[in-house]
């Protein structure tokens, strides 16, 4: 009798310990496969056939539909290249390359995804229309209040990610050709 | 009792929790995707509950969007198919100079297929979404001698949809974007009799 009950309790512990992990690790990103350059993480197999369980777990969760590897690869930005999160709070400028696309765009939104209400209703720059000074260089600063040149506004009351998609990426076939990617810094400036 | 005594007759207990727990875990991930309640296939269905055609979803603002991550500067639509009502034609023309891609997705959101204006063949890209059944037949009625005219790719699962993707470089481009994205043409064909 008391094995029994034992064994019972074992179980549900052991259930619960078993959804419990499923639940954090379903939480913290795609998981697997996921490539570091500088400040930003892609996770180029996410939009390919052989997605591994974890990622396709997450995908049905969030309702997310990735960017296809056959058609470019998104990169995401939670914190400055100093590994601060990103927040509302602060001042932050973009800039320096992009790895080799037909087009970008850099999107500013809340960290579940959702885009940020402004009143410049401005919610990306695209590699098109942002403003190029003359060596073709670029400069986007991430800021709650208007900026002069390209000025990408956020939140001041919460934290943000940053989003960067490469369309028709050369790299993005091959993971191993995103790893050594030059991405652009995110520098923190002045906080309120 | 001494220490190891104690640690043996523990030994079962943690074995069982670290047992059940690994299962559950394991089956939850896999599951996920068909329990999961909102994932992009049901967000999509949503915005159109029916219809076989193209369905330009809403531009991305915020409030508005319906799936997370969206692209604000990319008109999106998306095609739905069940290949029991027949093979999937998924058809557009292209001008080479804007983007336009087509991803094509299972249920859950993974992508079996996706292709950009830049792998089209002669300003056209062509099509046909089919099972195994379906392949046979096309394959039995085609000339001899001649490529089959579309492309055919067999569909992991027998409903899924195709997502359209359309780029504005700039915001006043988005109408015509949108305009690429309606001007692609999906629709159930039934397969030839062979």
């Amino acid at each position: 009798m008391l094995a029994f009950l034992r064994g019972g309790v074992a179980a549900l512990i052991g259930v619960a310990l078993g959804l419990a992990l499923t639940f954090t690790t379903l939480e913290r990103g795609f998981g697997f496969g996921a490539v570091r350059a500088g400040p930003w993480t892609a996770w180029p197999r996410v939009g390919a056939s052989d997605i591994d369980p974890y990622a396709r777990a997450v995908l049905s969760r969030t309702g997310e539909i990735p960017l296809a590897a056959a058609q470019g690869v998104a990169f995401y930005a939670r914190s400055d290249e100093s590994g601060a999160a990103l927040s509302g709070a602060c001042d932050y400028v973009v800039t320096g390359a992009v790895p080799a696309s037909r087009f970008w765009t850099l999107t500013l939104t809340d960290p579940n995804g959702r885009l940020v209400e402004n009143v410049a209703h401005r919610y990306a720059f695209t590699s098109a229309e942002v403003l190029r000074r003359g060596d073709n260089s670029f400069s986007i600063t991430v800021a709650p209040q208007a900026r002069p040149e390209n000025w990408l506004p956020s939140d001041a009351r919460g934290r943000f990610v940053l989003v960067l998609k490469l369309y028709d990426a050369v790299a993005s076939a091959s993971p191993s050709g995103l790893a050594g990617a030059t991405t652009p810094r995110i520098m923190r400036g002045r906080c309120s | 009792m001494r220490v190891i005594d104690r640690f043996f007759a523990v030994l079962p207990f943690a074995a069982t929790i670290f047992f059940v727990a690994g299962v559950v875990h394991i089956v939850s991930v896999l599951a996920m995707p068909a329990v999961a309640p909102r994932d992009a296939m049901t967000r999509l269905i949503a915005v159109a509950p029916q219809g076989d055609g193209v369905v330009l979803l809403p531009a991305a603002t915020p409030g508005r969007e319906i799936m997370p991550y969206e692209d604000p500067s990319v008109a999106l639509g998306f095609c739905r198919f069940d290949l029991s009502r027949g093979l999937y034609r998924v058809r557009t023309n292209i001008d080479s100079e804007h983007f336009i891609a087509l991803s094509f997705h299972a249920r859950s959101g993974r992508v079996f297929y996706a292709t950009t204006d830049r792998s089209a063949l002669r300003g056209k890209i062509d099509i046909a979404i089919v099972n195994a059944a379906q392949l046979e037949a096309l394959e039995a009625n085609d000339p001899e001698d001649e490529p089959a005219p579309e492309l055919r790719l067999v569909a992991p699962a027998a409903t899924g949809f195709v997502l359209v993707r359309a780029l504005a470089e700039r915001p006043n481009d988005l109408p015509n974007a949108e305009a690429r994205v309606t001007s692609v043409t999906c629709a159930p064909e039934r397969a030839p009799q062979s």
